[in-house]
């Protein structure tokens, strides 16, 4: 199969990338996410570890997860599925450097991932009539054209990340959905998710799936620490009266483990967002449903408490511990508590808080 | 198929039951008695609007239309497997057959809307309506249905065990009004696999434990809806979903666009029943406004949307003949992308007339998820 080559490097483009602003240049976010303010305007914004809003940038409708590139002040805002949009911003400039449109019978799953070099974008996205994963690639190079694309390993790939090493992780929800549907679940009988991991080229090297009792637990968001260890936010799509772990991780060789924590059940089945901190203490778990959010050890898993957080949406690595955006603003601390700090503007965030240096 | 407005009332009645009327009493006035209203329906009430909306009476409603329509499915594939079982056995012929699939998919036509709860956790909605079928899954699922033996054809269970595109309307209407097919005995089987899937979503709505006690236990501590207010908004949206469904999708893939239509993209377009399945798709939801919402929406509101169905309904009287013939001629194109927007207005006026009054809008909030 030749496009797995898609992402072999090419010519050197370094020098010229660097001729374009960089994220000192842009105000210097620490984080971007989406949100939408009263009336249903929709924007991306920059927020600095303090609260400050640094840029705030119109994009067309409702917006999911964004991608910011590793090195240029240029960060991509993905259209919530089944939006058939992403927006490339240079976040200096507030201008709108591309518009990707997904290609027919394709759709968008709102998150994607640069390569290491910046030289690439992936995106996840739905080939629903077939119905398949795939990975879109645009050339970030040549005005984000569409070049290609490569299987994901599965039914509704949902957040992709890039590890440390340069290699990928992508969550295969598992979950069949179709344009004509809306949102809904077509496949919960049937749906079998995975955590699959690609390497540098894109090309799927190892794919791990739950057993038989978790089938129905959506593998959809992801976080990861430099070892290659991978975090998981997971959806319960079954009976929802059944009260399941909501949080697992995997290691590449080993099985997936799931940790339980006595607040799961305020989480509404619903795990959003997730992050590790930095010194690999904590792990943090959103729950925008249930207004609630639940912090785990770090290295064994093991519940240490929760707290109820209205709106509590994405989070991201802040210092030794975590941002959370949540109702009115952003709160910045871990399992011990934090500091709230507000956010002007009556922002409504969008489930995913991406950090900038992390990228 | 135009139903006058009074007329189409009292069949909607009829199908509502019996209603107890009583008298409310006046707090303004004591001892002077105000209008009645039915318990059941709380209708009719003080327009312009009392001012609270009562979620707990409209889950009460809504979830007696449910077990309607759900219910509806199930005595309809029940005398679909036997009209298969007549047909084949040859004690009744073809025609008789074809009315009781239509009766069948009319019954279905509504439910499409409720892509939540049973539907969406047993995966019915594919599964009884493979559809659109671009590539031809329901023909590739067939011929591994025909390659079996007449009695694995005729067995439910083995239909079920086959790939979804095998197991829905589609697949019986592909074997029916194809020629040099012959339906028989594949139909017994499809027939009989429709009607357990009709049995099992009325069971996962409606035995104990099913999603309406989970509607009806709304609470702080309930998995999917924190108060009452939230299975409104669920149905609400499910409406909304309905109609989307009709303007985008049934009246969407025929239109294409004016040089390009698509005659075979039309849904049911070999049984010709797709503009039927329109107007049953909007009846449903008229009947959840008029049965489920009911005096919980303002008079004034409330008639001018009653007002709006009808003139939908019309619009699909007057294209004059089956969707997927009137794309194909531009005269009659026009009539079919007249009601399209037609049914956006609908949209429209629901949002504007309807939302607002439960208190339900369909703006989008970080609770949402993805």
């Amino acid at each position: 199969m030749k496009r797995r080559h898609f992402l072999i490097s090419g010519a050197a483009g370094a020098a010229l990338s660097m001729a374009r602003p960089s994220w000192a240049m842009a105000g210097a976010p620490a984080y971007l996410t989406a949100a939408s303010k009263e009336g249903n305007s929709t924007w991306l914004v920059g927020l600095t570890e303090q609260g400050d809003v640094v840029f705030e940038l119109p994009i067309p409708s409702r917006g999911h997860a964004a991608a910011a590139h590793p090195f240029r002040a240029e960060a991509v805002a993905f259209a919530r599925r089944p939006g058939r949009f992403a927006v490339v911003l240079d976040c200096a400039t507030g201008k709108e450097i591309a518009r990707l449109d997904s290609p027919e019978g394709r759709h968008f799953y709102g998150h994607g991932a640069f390569t290491a070099d910046g030289k690439l974008l992936l995106t996840t996205e739905n080939a629903y009539d077939v119905p398949d994963g795939r990975l879109g690639i645009w050339d970030a190079e040549d005005g984000y054209n569409r070049i290609g694309e490569l299987p994901s390993g599965g039914i509704g790939p949902h957040e992709m990340i890039r590890l440390a090493d340069g290699s990928f992780a992508v969550a295969n929800g598992g979950m069949q959905t179709h344009p004509d549907y809306d949102r809904a679940v077509l496949n919960i009988p049937s749906m079998k998710p995975n955590l699959t991991y690609l390497d540098a080229q894109g090309l799927i090297v190892d794919q791990v799936e739950p057993p038989a009792d978790m089938r129905l637990n959506s593998i959809r968001h992801i976080a990861a620490d430099d070892t290659g260890r991978v975090v998981i936010a997971l959806q319960w799509q079954g009976n929802p009266l059944t009260a399941v772990p909501l949080m697992a991780s995997h290691r590449r060789g080993e099985a997936l483990a799931f940790f339980d924590h006595p607040e799961t059940v305020r989480l509404k089945q619903y795990a959003g967002s997730i992050a590790i901190s930095s010194d690999g203490a904590e792990i943090a778990v959103t729950g925008p449903k249930g207004g609630h959010v639940l912090f785990f050890d770090g290295a064994t898993g093991a519940p240490i408490n929760g707290r109820a957080l209205p709106e509590a949406s994405g989070v991201a690595q802040f210092g030794d511990r975590f941002a959370i955006t949540l109702a009115g603003g952003l709160l910045e601390g871990g399992a011990s508590g934090g500091k709230m700090l507000d956010v002007a503007g009556g922002y409504s965030w969008d489930n995913h808080l991406v950090s900038i240096r992390r990228v | 198929m135009t139903v006058k407005p009074i007329l189409s009332a009292l069949v909607l009645c009829a199908v509502a039951g019996t209603t107890s009327a009583q008298s409310i009493a006046n707090k303004e006035a004591p001892g002077v008695a105000l209008e009645t209203h039915s318990e059941e329906t709380g209708l009719p009430y003080f327009a312009p609007g009392r001012g609270v909306v009562d979620h707990e009476a409209i889950r009460r409603r809504v979830l007696e239309v449910f077990d309607r329509q759900f219910g509806s499915f199930v005595s309809e594939t029940q005398a679909l497997t036997d009209a298969a079982l007549a047909y084949c056995e040859g004690t009744s012929d073809e025609a008789a057959f074809k009315a009781q699939f239509r009766d069948t998919w009319m019954a279905w036509a509504p439910l499409d809307s409720y892509q939540f709860g049973p539907i969406e956790s047993q995966g019915a909605a594919l599964t009884v309506n493979f559809w659109p079928d671009k590539k031809n899954f329901v023909g590739r699922a067939l011929r591994d249905l025909l390659n079996k033996t007449a009695d694995e054809q005729a067995d439910p269970a083995v239909v079920a065990g086959l790939s979804v595109g095998a197991q829905g309307l589609p697949a019986i209407e592909m074997l029916t009004y194809s020629d040099g097919v012959e339906p028989c005995p594949a139909v017994i089987g499809i027939s009989g696999n429709l009607h357990r899937i009709a049995v099992d979503l009325h069971d996962g709505w409606f035995a104990e434990g099913g999603w309406a006690d989970l509607a009806r236990a709304a609470g702080p501590d309930n998995p999917v809806y924190l108060d009452a207010s939230e299975f409104t908004k669920v149905v609400y949206t499910a409406l909304d979903f309905g109609l989307t469904r009709i303007a985008d999708t049934r009246l969407g893939r025929p239109l294409g666009t004016y040089e390009r239509p698509n005659p075979k993209h039309a849904e049911a377009w070999r049984s010709g029943l797709t503009n039927d399945i329109i107007v049953a798709q909007l009846k449903g939801i008229e009947e959840v406004v008029r049965f489920g919402f009911a005096g919980d929406i303002a008079e004034n509101n409330r008639s001018w949307i009653y007002t709006v169905f009808e003139q939908t309904e019309g619009r699909v009287d007057s294209i004059g003949m089956p969707v997927s013939e009137a794309v194909a001629d531009p005269m009659s194109y026009i009539r079919v992308e007249g009601l399209q927007s037609k049914v956006q207005y609908l949209q429209g006026e629901m949002d504007q007339e309807i939302g607002p009054n439960l208190g339900v809008e369909t703006g989008f909030s970080a609770a949402d998820g993805d």
